[in-house]
């Protein structure tokens, strides 16, 4: 068990950056998960810190200890693949005890890291047997434990449930998971799927087009997401980006919103920690939570704001309801709870203003609100009428 | 219109096309069956007549069962048919053939299997070029190479031999084999290669344990291939051997050739079945994998 430093890395195909200035830490017993669209370059960076890629400059550092001169094989990690990489004419024994094979460790000891392996992924049954012969799932479990049998010092998975069905994947997510709090190790986990990296990641890494975008917690990630993309990237539905705008009056903080009606919409937040970004009249973008919109009598938040809304669609999905509403031509969806009868027309809404980010409107960059480092509430409690 | 009246018409027209289907399928039959006469023919001819004495070959038509079955023929293509001037049968030239096909085989399939891996797995500059000189070699004729190979084979000291046969065969085979393995390792998935690589598995151990126990379908194609072609050839052997040292298909040709007078129908058709059975039977015992190494690589393995 390791840690794993990741430092000003770079990779490019001749002109082409596929990777840019990466720079992660992972600390000792990390679960670190890269996040990202297909394309973004977080396999590229897994195979880089494996030694399958090469880089173009920066530090890779397990333990402290460079490894970008190692081979894979010495830099003391282990492998999922996304195919599993099963060798197809050895059987599930022969394929776990390949490494040591190679490496030269002994039939007896072999045997005892193999039996050590099968109990802990429940595979003893499966031993003699082809990977032809094998279900997914079952393939799953082998490719892991080809990598547990090498007790690394970093795991590393690409992928490794994308070929799974998905009542199989929910299964292997918790195997994972509990894995993981077992050994304790730390891991490097690729996927393109968010409910993965939220459900197992310490630390999540979202990536677009071989940048980082933000590295935080899924808390953080999900929260404050650093920018507009990692905004509309996570969470499912994704964050409402809506163009607004800032007003001041009465020295309270406004967020223009065009409304339903002739006049705008006007919502009191707590504003910018530091003002002067954002001075009066500036086009910002307002991020909300699809489950900080939802019905009066559904919960109860201090810090709300009545907005007036057309249901354009209803969506039931057994645990919740996703209603798109038509705020002054902007589509957003609200996450109801399931009991609540909602049919298409006008209707009231109130929003957690709490929950309301503001991004730069050029950059994209999220811009901090005043309060919010020390989890404070925000300066305004009273409610501000419409208009 | 009520469902009786709409569904009245459709007996009648499910009757019309079952009875076009049957008619498809008995003109499909019927021409299987000519082709498959047209293709037996021969063979039914040449068993028929080695199985026949001299006289009743004399005495009746080609076409026709044996009335008085012999296999008296076959063994006097075997061992005492005239290959030209020596009465040997086709027995030391069958031997000779088999000591030219198999390290004629074997040698360029297992340097095939690590060229083709090679070409693969290393990235080097030209290497398409590389490729493109390969498949070069397989499209090459035999006549375009043959006063060359001759003058090398003279140089070396082989001219004549059956192990210079056996040099011209394998250096010949090279392309082909390369060429099958090398399309066979491209289709598959670099990821194993890569696990390999992390188990800490070198080049050669990798080739060794992963990925020539994974190619057995297309060796098995490429033995196939071997061994017929050059079971089968003709050229290449008349041109580097003679003599005593001349494989199956050049002994063939001159037991056929060096008959006088009356021709004996029932040997040389004996010797011609004698000569052409290993590769029948390699296709009877070897044929699915032929067929299923052909199709590796289209399908995920």
């Amino acid at each position: 068990m390791a840690q794993l430093n990741i430092r000003s890395l770079h990779k490019s195909y001749g002109n082409l950056s596929v990777l840019e200035n990466i720079d992660i830490e992972a600390r000792d017993g990390e679960f670190l998960v890269l996040l990202g669209p297909s394309g973004c370059g977080k396999s590229t960076l897994l195979g880089a810190i494996a030694g399958l890629e090469p880089i173009s400059s920066g530090d890779i550092l397990i333990s402290g200890r460079s490894v970008v001169r190692l081979e894979p094989k010495d830099r003391d990690i282990a492998m999922v693949f996304q195919s599993y990489a099963l060798y197809p004419t050895m059987t599930v024994r022969d394929n776990i005890a390949f490494g040591m094979k190679v490496r030269g460790v002994a039939k007896q000891e072999r045997d005892r890291a193999i039996a050590r392996v099968a109990e802990t992924l429940q595979i003893g049954a499966l031993l003699d047997r082809k990977p032809g012969q094998l279900s997914g799932g079952q393939r799953q479990r082998v490719a892991m434990g080809r990598a547990l049998v090498r007790s690394p010092k970093v795991f590393l998975f690409d992928e490794p449930l994308s070929n799974l069905d998905a009542k199989l994947r929910v299964e292997m997510r918790a195997e994972i998971k509990k894995l993981y709090q077992r050994l304790s190790a730390t891991i490097v986990y690729v996927t393109h799927d968010q409910v993965e990296a939220m459900t197992l990641a310490t630390k999540i890494v979202v990536m677009k087009s071989g940048v980082v975008q933000q590295i935080g917690s899924p808390d953080e990630i999900y929260g404050r997401p650093a920018n507009t993309y990692v905004a509309g990237f996570i969470g499912s539905p994704p964050m409402n980006l809506i163009p607004a705008r800032m007003r001041r009056k009465d020295g309270r903080v406004l967020l223009e919103i065009e409304g339903t009606g002739d006049k705008p919409l006007h919502v009191a937040i707590s504003g910018p920690a530091n003002p002067s970004v954002t001075p009066e009249g500036t086009a910002v973008i307002a991020g909300i939570r699809p489950e900080a919109i939802f019905l009066p009598h559904e919960k109860n938040h201090e810090h709300t704001q009545k907005i007036d809304a057309v249901v354009d669609l209803v969506e039931p999905t057994g645990s919740d309801t996703f209603v798109t509403l038509n705020l002054g031509g902007n589509k957003v969806i609200a996450r109801c709870h399931p009991k609540s009868a909602l049919k298409a027309g006008r209707e009231t809404f109130l929003v957690d203003i709490d929950g309301i980010q503001i991004f730069d409107v050029s950059t994209g960059m999220r811009i901090e609100q005043a309060g919010e480092d020390l989890g404070m509430p925000p300066v305004e409690m009273t409610r501000l009428a419409s208009g | 219109m009520n469902a009786a009246t709409l569904a009245s018409p459709m007996p009648r027209s499910a009757v019309r096309t079952d009875f076009g289907r049957l008619l498809g399928w008995a003109a499909v039959y019927f021409t299987l069956f000519v082709f498959v006469l047209f293709f037996l023919g021969p063979l039914f001819v040449m068993i028929t007549t080695s199985l026949k004495s001299i006289e009743e070959i004399r005495l009746g038509t080609l076409i026709g069962i044996p009335r008085h079955p012999t296999i008296q023929p076959w063994i006097d293509a075997w061992s005492n048919a005239c290959v030209g001037v020596d009465c040997t049968g086709l027995s030391p030239f069958f031997l000779n053939t088999i000591y030219l096909v198999v390290p004629a085989t074997l040698i360029p399939t297992a340097i095939g299997a690590l060229n083709g891996y090679a070409l693969t797995q290393v990235n080097f500059r030209g290497q398409n070029i590389v490729y493109a000189i390969i498949l070069f070699g397989c499209f090459t004729p035999y006549q375009a190479i043959l006063i060359p190979l001759a003058q090398t084979l003279g140089k070396l000291g082989l001219a004549g031999t059956i192990n210079g046969l056996i040099l011209a065969h394998v250096v010949y085979g090279l392309p082909f084999t390369t060429m099958f393995f090398r399309n066979f390792f491209i289709s598959v998935p670099s990821d194993l290669a890569k696990a390999a690589r992390i188990d800490g598995a070198g080049f050669f151990q990798t080739f060794r344990y992963v990925m020539l126990p994974m190619s057995l379908p297309i060796m098995v194609v490429v033995i196939i291939w071997q061994f017929t072609s050059i079971w089968n050839d003709f050229l290449f052997g008349v041109a580097f051997t003679s003599g005593r040292n001349v494989p199956i298909m050049v002994a063939l040709n001159n037991i056929v050739s060096s008959s006088t007078g009356e021709r004996p129908y029932n040997i040389d058709m004996a010797s011609a079945m004698l000569a052409a059975l290993p590769t029948l039977l390699v296709y009877v015992f070897a044929g699915k994998y032929f067929v299923r190494g052909l199709m590796a690589g289209s399908v995920k393995g």
